[in-house]
């Protein structure tokens, strides 16, 4: 395995993350990824032009996610949680699996587009460049969806997992 | 968005609770004034660090599950990418076969090695001083660790050969696994299992992939006190070598071949199916370092 086949395979948990945070359904997370995979190796020769290895893999997810989901996958904005519970299933305690459902419950209603963002920044901490560059658009317009999306959510969550009831591990 | 401050402004709050201006500590601080100044902003903070927390928790366990093997596969061997699984398999195990083969070809350039796993073995002999007889730690110490990475190697060797598998138990034998490692010489990596009984006997397994015109004959030799056997099974080329006579030897094997068989099997017998079958491996033991000419040419 050359050098680049090992880097892009150390980003493939992080990829399989996002991936099921889109789709929620473990087996479609892993198609996007499969399929994300194999586009990064036919076009392997263009990454460096985009300077960073990591956000160039997840503008391809993302832009596989974006057209596949109409004819592929689903159409609707939002998904059934069984999917988020099934990862839920390690929780050490109740009243984490409860904050979590909660969380998760949230999460379905916001629009896709906020959605999307929030959870590439969350769980990848990409710098607001990148995430605008992977989501293919203006960084005030990613900024927007963040804050839109992030006040949806404190005021659907404000009883639950507001005011450190969720442990900080930051 | 908002205006509470010229010079804070959302995004500047979002990114300090998204962690984004640690590297930025002049703007940072600039931006922990604004909070102390605004308790509310500040609660607002809290809450987008909080939700982070929350999301991260939510889908971390994903991180730590093992990466699925077409995934790997993806990566492993492109040229699977437009084939179903079945298509795929096939050519991920002609890739490995074939990369032996030429890692073999090329390691024996120039010699006369009738067969690559003895040549195999034959080469850890000379590159490493009596590898399937020394343990490179304390026998203790090495146990503690066979217990600890039970199959660590194995998991590298089961990817190769898309079957699972555990370490042979060999204690009815009397033997007690004491270190697996990954052992290479010349292009072929191999996995080497080492097994000690009580009194201080050692006993090394070889494994490795094997490839398609190996002649699945089984092979005694006797070398200097030490007997090896080489044989063919299923995806597995075998090689065993110990201080034991010959009568232990067969023992040791046929106990190890029960206990490889009973392990579960994935797709490889399918594509991959013995060239001989499993009783006539162990054909009446013939003469040591002389290998049996091959039925299959």
């Amino acid at each position: 395995m050359d050098d680049l086949k090992w880097l892009i395979a150390r980003e493939i948990p992080h990829l399989r993350r996002y991936a099921l945070a889109l789709l929620r359904d473990p087996h479609a997370a892993d198609d996007l990824v499969q399929d994300c995979l194999e586009r990064a190796l036919r076009k392997r020769h263009l990454w460096r032009q985009y300077g960073s290895l990591r956000s160039w893999l997840f503008r391809i997810l993302y832009t596989v996610f974006l057209n596949t989901r109409k004819t592929q996958w689903r159409d609707q904005q939002t998904l059934p949680l069984e999917a988020i519970e099934f990862t839920l299933a390690a929780s050490p305690n109740q009243e984490a699996y409860v904050e979590y459902r909660e969380m998760a419950k949230a999460l379905a209603q916001l629009p896709e587009p906020q959605y999307a963002a929030i959870m590439l920044i969350a769980l990848e901490g990409f710098s607001y460049d990148e995430a605008a560059w992977i989501q293919g658009i203006p960084i005030g317009t990613l900024r927007s969806r963040l804050y839109r999306g992030r006040e949806a959510l404190r005021t659907m969550g404000a009883q639950t997992w507001r005011h450190g009831k969720v442990r900080r591990i930051k | 968005m908002t205006d509470h401050h010229p010079a804070v402004r959302d995004i500047d709050l979002m990114a300090y609770a998204d962690g984004l201006l640690d590297a930025d500590p002049k703007r940072k601080t600039e931006v922990e004034t604004y909070l102390r100044q605004h308790p509310e902003e500040a609660a607002r903070v809290r809450d987008y660090a909080a939700q982070n927390t929350a999301i991260r928790r939510l889908f971390n366990p994903v991180l730590s599950e093992p990466v699925p093997e077409r995934l790997q596969a993806v990566l492993d061997y492109r040229r699977g990418w437009a084939l179903g699984p079945v298509a795929r398999a096939a050519i991920a195990l002609g890739l490995i076969l074939a990369a032996g083969f030429t890692g073999w070809v090329i390691g024996q350039r120039g010699q006369s090695a009738p067969w690559p796993m003895q040549a195999f073995v034959d080469q850890m002999l000379m590159t490493d001083e009596r590898p399937y007889l020394t343990s490179r730690s304390d026998f203790n110490q090495a146990l503690d660790q066979a217990m600890e990475e039970r199959t660590q190697p194995l998991d590298w060797l089961s990817h190769q050969i898309a079957v699972s598998l555990q370490p042979p138990d060999l204690t009815s034998q009397g033997f007690t696994l004491v270190e697996k490692r990954l052992v290479a010489a010349n292009g072929p990596q191999a996995v080497q299992i080492m097994y000690a009984t009580s009194s201080g006997r050692r006993l090394s397994l070889f494994l490795r992939t094997r490839w398609q015109d190996e002649s699945p004959q089984f092979r005694f030799a006797e070398n200097d006190g030490v007997t090896m056997v080489y044989w063919l099974e299923g995806p597995l080329a075998y090689a065993l070598a110990g201080q034991l006579d010959r009568q232990e030897m067969v023992d040791v094997v046929q106990t190890l071949r029960t206990s490889m068989r009973h392990q579960p099997q994935g797709t490889i017998s399918q594509i991959a199916p013995d060239t001989a079958p499993p009783d006539t491996l162990l054909a009446p033991p013939v003469t040591p370092t002389q290998p049996v000419p091959s039925k299959y040419p």
